[in-house]
């Protein structure tokens, strides 16, 4: 019988992570639009969503690739212009459709709970 | 701020060097985008060398870049609800007049031709055997009925498999557009999957 390998909890929470990155970044743009490092450092700041700028950056690529966000670009106030990501129509549709999905996943989670608790 | 370092340029270079495979027009906003972020984070107060820590090795932050851009290829941007069905209506519209005319001529080829063929080879094959020896079909001799026959059945068979193929064509059309309509998911699969 092969050795049994168990994740440690922080390679759990990665993986976790790596899930729901998408639907926090799509969350993140629904109220206004945001550039690549004020989103960086906003997920920074929640803790267990600290992906990294080597997750976050490529992942903002592939949601403009795919229609989910587009960009343009604003001045700052201090260093080269920012390049902006906003949801676009499409964005908005996978959002919710990935909400959907999320709460499922949710309720199906602390269902199992409950049956645990049940049985 | 603009940062011309020599190690965030040697770090630049090894970026473009990763991404080469890319598109040039993703690679050239990817690079201005990391080049973006060293410079918020300078401007931050942040020291270089935590900057360039924390976006990780050139070639593996321009791996990670492939990986989402050539594993997970974009899709078609998916048109709107009203849009789709404007697709299939206009495409009712634009395909109807043609529909008519050529299921019209070509079933019409079809039929007839098929028929006459049929009729004008079994005439000549029974003038030809004199079962009946009063039938005359024409002053011609038997073998033009035959093979007339003959043409005009390949003429009418080959008609109607034309049709056929005509339909199909249409049939697939519309059900492709039908089918994109009625698909109100997200075109690939979910974040779950994907990462």
């Amino acid at each position: 019988m092969p050795p049994v390998t168990i994740p440690a909890p922080g390679e759990w929470t990665s993986q976790l992570r790596r899930g729901v990155l998408e639907l926090c970044i799509l969350r993140l743009l629904r109220q206004r639009p945001s550039y690549g490092y004020e989103i960086v450092t906003t997920l920074d700041a929640l803790g267990p969503l600290a992906a990294g700028e080597n997750t976050v950056y490529p992942l903002l690529r592939r949601l403009k690739a795919d229609h989910s966000l587009e960009t343009f670009t604003r001045d700052s106030p201090a260093g080269p212009p920012r390049q902006y990501y906003r949801l676009t129509a499409e964005g908005r549709r996978r959002l919710a459709a990935i909400e959907r999905e999320w709460s499922a996943m949710v309720v199906a989670v602390e269902l199992a709970a409950v049956k645990a608790q049940v049985a | 701020m603009s940062v011309h370092h020599p190690v965030v340029e040697r770090y630049m270079a090894r970026l473009e060097q990763a991404i080469g495979a890319l598109d040039p027009g993703d690679r050239r906003e990817i690079l201005q985008e990391i080049r973006n972020h060293i410079a918020e984070a300078m401007t931050a107060g942040r020291p270089l060398e935590g900057i360039l820590g924390s976006l990780g090795p050139a070639d593996a932050l321009g791996r990670a870049y492939a990986i989402e851009l050539l594993l997970h290829p974009p899709g078609r941007p998916r048109q709107g609800v009203v849009q789709r069905w404007f697709t299939i209506v206009g495409l009712v519209v634009v395909l109807s007049l043609p529909t008519l005319i050529v299921v019209s001529t070509l079933g019409s080829i079809g039929i007839s031709f098929v028929a006459a063929g049929v009729a004008s080879f079994a005439l000549g094959v029974i003038e030809l055997a004199g079962v009946l020896p009063s039938l005359h079909v024409s002053g011609l001799p038997p073998g033009v009925p035959i093979l007339a026959g003959a043409l005009l059945l390949i003429l009418g068979m080959m008609s109607l498999a034309a049709l056929r193929l005509y339909v199909r064509l249409i049939t697939g059309t519309v059900r492709a557009a039908f089918l994109s309509a009625r698909s109100a998911g997200p075109s690939r699969e979910s974040a779950w999957s994907v990462l």
